[in-house]
């Protein structure tokens, strides 16, 4: 009996010891995680997302912009990343494609956490973004999406870096009243890039007392421009300013060129994109396009020689430049200590909110858009970074449509 | 005078684009009662074929041509063997078949990004691009190809549908599939003649029109929405009224764009349809769908 009483007190005492032995286990490992998880999060990686259109009709943009990002990007990360932390690109491909586009925001926004979203070329998906961005308060940094509204008013979180509509139009414009012409006539296609910009266009053009001759649009899909251009033709324009996509931009041209049409000819930033030159052939050789890109800055020219290292070769177009532009801008606000702290806290929602407020205070940000003086402007009232002066360099096409070339401008004169 | 006369080419040209997918559609539709929303994707798949063969490959264009021909046949069997007929063994309504054919234009696009990329590409003319004067017009002879290869296609389906006894077969399976089937008709086969040809005049269609257009992955829903419109206004029952249909929506369109703007072209064109399809439900040439039902 004694035997077996005092062997139960055995495994009783033995049961207790090794529960405590467990319990104090137990509190041993939380200890060390705790004294451990903040190590373990300032080495968590920092999450972008770029979301931009790498297929569909504006697929070079997008290929472009998240090349830009990318460099920018790995230069950080090739330095030691900040404040300890990598930086991670989560890369979705909206196919230009406004709904797709906003749920990848929003996933952006609530399954990867990423603290910023950079992208949106074309401007319907870029649009797209904007109330996804304004909803989970989420910074949206848009590169080159052009429609003058997308920035006015600003949204609370969304900042654009590419230049807008309007910004192209008075940069034609002064050109136009500079070089002497008088009787410009538009042809644009039915898409939003082309009718905002042809609006933006002859907003600015009336504001100088210059009325468009003529003006036309046309479908993206039509085989035949040449009824849209004989009218052009018709009305005897001193220059034809043209705001296209790709593909239909190099039917106008082609078209232009095999009804003679001999005036000078301006074509929108769709121009840089390689597709519409290469398309198009010498039909565009002597096109003038309006660029924010100066190639004759020694830091433009030292990125897109390590930009056609790695990604083959590229004109000096404002493309990449924007994402690029844009990926600096995040990478210096997210090292500012507040966004650091907040990131290192695990406090997403409070990283982005001071994102935000930093992307604010970045008055003065130089980027390798524009001439070599200027600078990003953004503020509380200000999130289209792009200023209206010295931010423009016009650019030639030339060598069958092969290459962006500096123009002599004295030969730009009215016929 | 002369504006007409430019006007009335480009709308031939455009016309012709439109009336060719038409008339491919109808092709389909009348062997088997299905809308094939993979349509305006052959012409994807002529059109950067031609671009793997002619500048990938840089195959002679004769060769080129055979292969992309051979492309776009096996697309359409494909269609047939993976798409079609098991929903038609399975009792699938036309309705489900077409959203068959959707899927398939889809997983054509999905496939075709693989291979060609996202960006648009120069697909390489055949006939040359330099400016030809005819009077007051101007064109080049890659446009004019256009044309006449719509001409061309026009007359070989009036022959092979009126002058041959397959043509009669074709004709019969369209009125009535089981009574067809009842005369000894293998309709299976006239339904693959349907899908191969209309694959065929789509695939030398991309070929023309891709120097114009340039070539793109994603090209095919816009094709397929002006064709289906064109063969909807002509009538979809009798390829002839499809094609009639796309010449009048392609000089619609320009005539608009001449003397008005392309901007309101397009709703001016469906409130037309709509008006035409008030009056006459089965489209402008529809008598023999109309008798048919």
């Amino acid at each position: 009996m004694n035997t077996s009483r005092s062997a139960t007190r055995f495994k009783l005492n033995s049961s207790l010891k090794s529960c405590w032995l467990k319990v104090a286990g137990l509190m041993t490992v939380a200890s060390v995680a705790a004294a451990v998880a903040p190590q373990a999060r300032a080495a968590d990686p920092i999450l972008i997302c770029s979301i931009d259109d790498r297929s569909g009709a504006a697929a070079d943009t997008g290929t472009q912009g998240y090349q830009g990002v990318m460099m920018a990007v790995d230069e950080v990360n090739a330095a030691g990343g900040i404040g300890g932390h990598q930086v991670k690109v989560v890369a979705y491909d909206g196919k230009t494609d406004p709904q797709l586009t906003a749920t990848f925001a929003s996933r952006c926004a609530e399954d990867d956490k990423g603290l910023v979203i950079i992208g949106g070329n074309p401007s319907a998906p870029a649009a797209a973004m904007i109330p996804v961005a304004t909803e989970n308060k989420i910074p949206y940094y848009m590169l080159s999406a052009g429609t003058d509204s997308l920035t006015d008013p600003p949204a609370t979180y969304n900042f654009r870096f590419g230049p807008a509509n309007r910004q192209d139009a008075a940069a034609i414009t002064d050109l136009l009243v500079k070089q002497g012409f008088k009787r410009p006539a538009i042809i644009n296609n039915s898409l939003p890039f082309g009718t905002d910009g042809a609006r933006a266009t002859t907003a600015a053009l009336n504001k100088k007392n210059i009325a468009v001759v003529a003006q036309q649009t046309y479908d993206v899909n039509a085989t035949d421009l040449s009824p849209q251009l004989t009218t052009l033709r018709d009305a005897k324009p001193d220059v034809l300013l043209v705001f296209p996509y790709a593909a239909d931009g190099a039917r106008v041209l082609r078209t232009a060129h095999q009804l003679d049409i001999k005036a000078p000819i301006i074509v929108s930033r769709s121009a840089l994109l390689d597709t519409l030159r290469k398309l198009a052939g010498t039909a565009s050789d002597g096109v003038l396009i309006p660029n924010t890109v100066d190639p004759s800055r020694p830091d433009v020219q030292k990125f897109f020689t390590a930009l056609n290292a790695r990604y083959g070769p590229h004109q000096p177009t404002l493309y990449p430049v924007i994402g690029y532009d844009a990926a600096k801008a995040a990478l210096q606000v997210i090292a500012t200590p507040v966004v650091l702290k907040a990131i290192d806290a695990g406090n997403i929602e409070d990283a982005r909110k001071a994102f935000r407020d930093g992307t604010e205070k970045l008055t003065q940000f130089k980027g390798l858009q524009g001439e070599q003086n200027a600078s990003y402007h953004f503020g509380p009232q200000q999130h289209h970074g792009s200023p209206d002066q010295n931010w423009y360099v016009f650019i030639l096409v030339a060598d069958n449509g092969t290459r962006l070339v500096k123009p002599d401008l004295s030969k730009f004169k009215p016929l | 005078m002369d504006k007409i006369s430019v006007l009335l080419l480009a709308g031939l040209t455009n016309g012709s684009v439109y009336g060719l997918i038409g008339l491919s559609l109808s092709l389909i539709y009348g062997t088997n009662r299905v809308i094939n929303f993979a349509q305006g994707d052959f012409v994807m798949v002529g059109a950067m074929s031609a671009i793997l063969f002619m500048v990938t490959y840089s195959l002679p264009t004769p060769v080129a041509l055979l292969a992309v021909i051979g492309v776009v046949l096996v697309c359409a069997l494909a269609l047939e063997f993976a798409v079609y007929r098991p929903l038609v063994r399975r009792g699938a309504p036309p309705l489900t078949i077409m959203i068959g054919t959707l899927a398939a234009a889809i997983i054509a696009s999905g496939i075709a990004l693989l291979i060609w990329g996202a960006n648009q590409l120069y697909v390489p003319n055949i006939l040359s691009l330099d400016p030809i004067t005819l009077g007051p017009l101007t064109t080049n002879l890659q446009q004019l190809s256009i044309i006449s290869a719509f001409v061309i296609f026009l007359l070989v389906t009036w022959f092979l549908l009126y002058r041959t006894s397959f043509g009669l077969c074709v004709r019969a399976t369209g009125a009535n599939p089981r009574v067809a089937q009842l005369m000894g008709i293998r309709s299976s086969r006239i339904v693959r003649f349907g899908f191969m040809f209309s694959a065929f005049v789509s695939g030398i269609s991309g070929v023309l029109i891709g120097p114009l257009l340039g070539g793109q992955v994603s090209m095919g829903v816009a094709l397929t929405v002006k064709g289906f419109m064109a063969a909807i206004l002509g009538g979809l029952g009798s390829p002839f009224a499809a094609a009639a249909g796309g010449l009048v929506i392609g000089l619609l369109e320009t005539f608009v764009a001449g003397y008005g703007s392309s901007l309101y072209a397009e709703p001016i064109i469906f409130l037309l349809i709509l008006l035409v399809l008030l009056i006459r439900p089965f489209g402008l040439l529809g008598d023999f769908e109309a008798v048919r039902r």
